[in-house]
């Protein structure tokens, strides 16, 4: 199960659960085949729609993005007329596209997968927490807006589970008769970080509209650019096809490039007698892998070759999408490498200090006798060597 | 534990502290580095004595709450009389 309808959770369906597991929970339950491509396609469209509002976009996860809104009042006005807007752009990015014959460009055509546009709820506040706690109450077409200082009023009467509380947290703070945020914003502060500790002080300002954190946008890279000049003009595909696909992995493995995925791509030549050829396209599914990018490009080169040799061919990455997930399903191995990936940086990273200040400078916590009733005999710090 | 040479370092070592006592020598209030504070209550006490076959460790816990809600955990050393504070 990947994600689950509030009626389903009301009867324990929960995402992860096995489809027999969640059939036998809710013998009702009405499942619908995920499409993740889908998905990611429309979001990645939303993106690119809410950035003709603000450059300062940030997407935490699939289906959710922070707009930032600082100094759009000018553009727009109000609040509200800048919630108007973003419903603007909204409701054209999820307009079918018409497909085109533009012999320069292929453009692919996809048809609504549902027979009505996907709804979006809005929610407009000062820093990211209350803005997405309003998204929540919001309604399709009908935006909520908390204004400027009334931050805490409108977050007293949130249930508990709007923080990002773990499930052993949430429960503790049931137990002690906290249901709300104006509940634990009564408690003050200090007495919640001798309970919780340190992310008691997080949770205790977010509940009390005192953490306002900003929207930090991540900029879209400027186009990246390979050439390759060849020493005597060149006819042959087989070696065009070669010349592209060492293009292609020169710009992949560009410093820019990293974190994004190449979502257009154009190819250009100039040929002999001061001609050129160009041919760009657009991924159906952005990727950072180098056979699915030169796949249109190989096409095009066998079904509609340049008409003179080669001179110099290029290659630029015109558009890119955020390196999501593409397949949260198979998000595991990806996880596994990054943790592998952080051990070796770790160790590496240990020995450097350790040569530097030739002396060890960094530790780590080992168990002793954990169950020692006396404190302190339980625990020590030693000399971290990776 | 690894060789002799790593060096090791305790953790949660109890640090000395004053501590006003009441009539009933339970503890009231307990200077800190943002002054003396009030003891509100005392949640819980228990006792501990260990290793009286080494140098005896012979210690009465409380786990108080001070003024403006903070929780800290006390202990007095009844071999020396000395008052401590430490995460249990």
């Amino acid at each position: 199960m990947w994600q689950v309808s509030p009626q389903a959770r009301r009867a324990g369906v929960k995402a992860g659960l096995t489809v027999s597991q969640a059939i036998g929970l809710c013998p009702t339950l009405r499942l619908c085949e995920a499409d993740p491509v889908h998905y990611d396609d429309q979001f990645t469209r939303l993106l690119a729609a809410l950035r003709d509002v603000s450059p300062v976009i940030e997407a935490p996860e699939l289906g959710r993005a922070f707009v930032g809104t600082d100094g759009l009042e000018r553009l727009y006005g109000e609040p509200g007329k800048i919630v108007e807007k973003i419903e603007c752009v909204v409701r054209s990015a999820w307009l079918p596209t018409v497909p085109t014959e533009d012999s320069a460009s292929t453009v692919e055509y996809h048809a609504p997968r549902t027979t009505h546009l996907f709804s979006v709820l809005l929610g407009f506040g000062t820093g990211k927490f209350v803005s997405w706690v309003a998204a929540t109450h919001a309604k399709p077409g009908s935006a909520v807006i908390v204004p400027v200082g009334e931050e805490a009023r409108f977050l007293a009467a949130q249930p508990l589970g709007v923080l990002p509380l773990d499930s052993d947290t949430h429960r503790r703070l049931r137990q002690l008769g906290l249901c709300t945020l104006g509940a634990l914003v009564a408690i003050p502060e200090q007495a919640i970080v001798s309970q919780l500790g340190g992310a008691g002080a997080r949770l205790w300002r977010l509940a009390a509209g005192k953490l306002l954190e900003p929207v930090v946008g991540r900029e879209a890279p400027e186009p990246i650019v390979a050439s390759m000049t060849f020493f005597s003009p060149v006819t042959d595909r087989e070696m065009l096809r070669q010349a592209v696909a060492q293009l292609l992995d020169r710009a992949l493995k560009h410093p820019r490039r990293t974190g994004w995925r190449v979502q257009e791509v154009r190819v250009r030549a100039e040929l002999e007698y001061s001609a050129s050829w160009m041919h760009a396209a657009v991924l159906k599914e952005p990727t950072a892998d180098r056979d699915r990018v030169a796949a249109p490009l190989n096409t095009r080169l066998e079904q509609s070759p340049p008409v003179k040799a080669v001179e110099r061919l290029t290659v630029e990455f015109t558009a890119f999408a955020p390196g999501t997930i593409e397949q949260q399903l198979f998000a595991r191995d990806a996880n596994a490498a990054a943790r592998a990936g952080r051990r070796r940086a770790l160790r590496a990273a240990a020995q450097e200090i350790a040569l530097r200040l030739e002396r060890p400078m960094l530790q780590h916590v080992i168990e002793l006798q954990p169950s020692s009733r006396i404190p302190e005999r339980r625990y020590a710090l030693i000399d971290y060597e990776p | 534990m690894r060789n002799g040479g790593d060096r090791l370092r305790a953790l949660n070592v109890p640090k000395q502290v004053e501590v006003e006592l009441d009539a009933n020598r339970q503890p009231a209030a307990v200077k800190t580095l943002d002054g003396v504070r009030t003891i509100e209550c005392v949640n819980e006490t228990w006792r501990l004595d260990d290793e009286w076959w080494r140098q005896p460790i012979s210690r009465c816990y409380y786990e108080v709450v001070l003024d403006k809600g903070r929780h800290v955990v006390l202990f007095e050393d009844l071999v020396t009389g000395e008052w401590f504070v430490q995460k249990p």
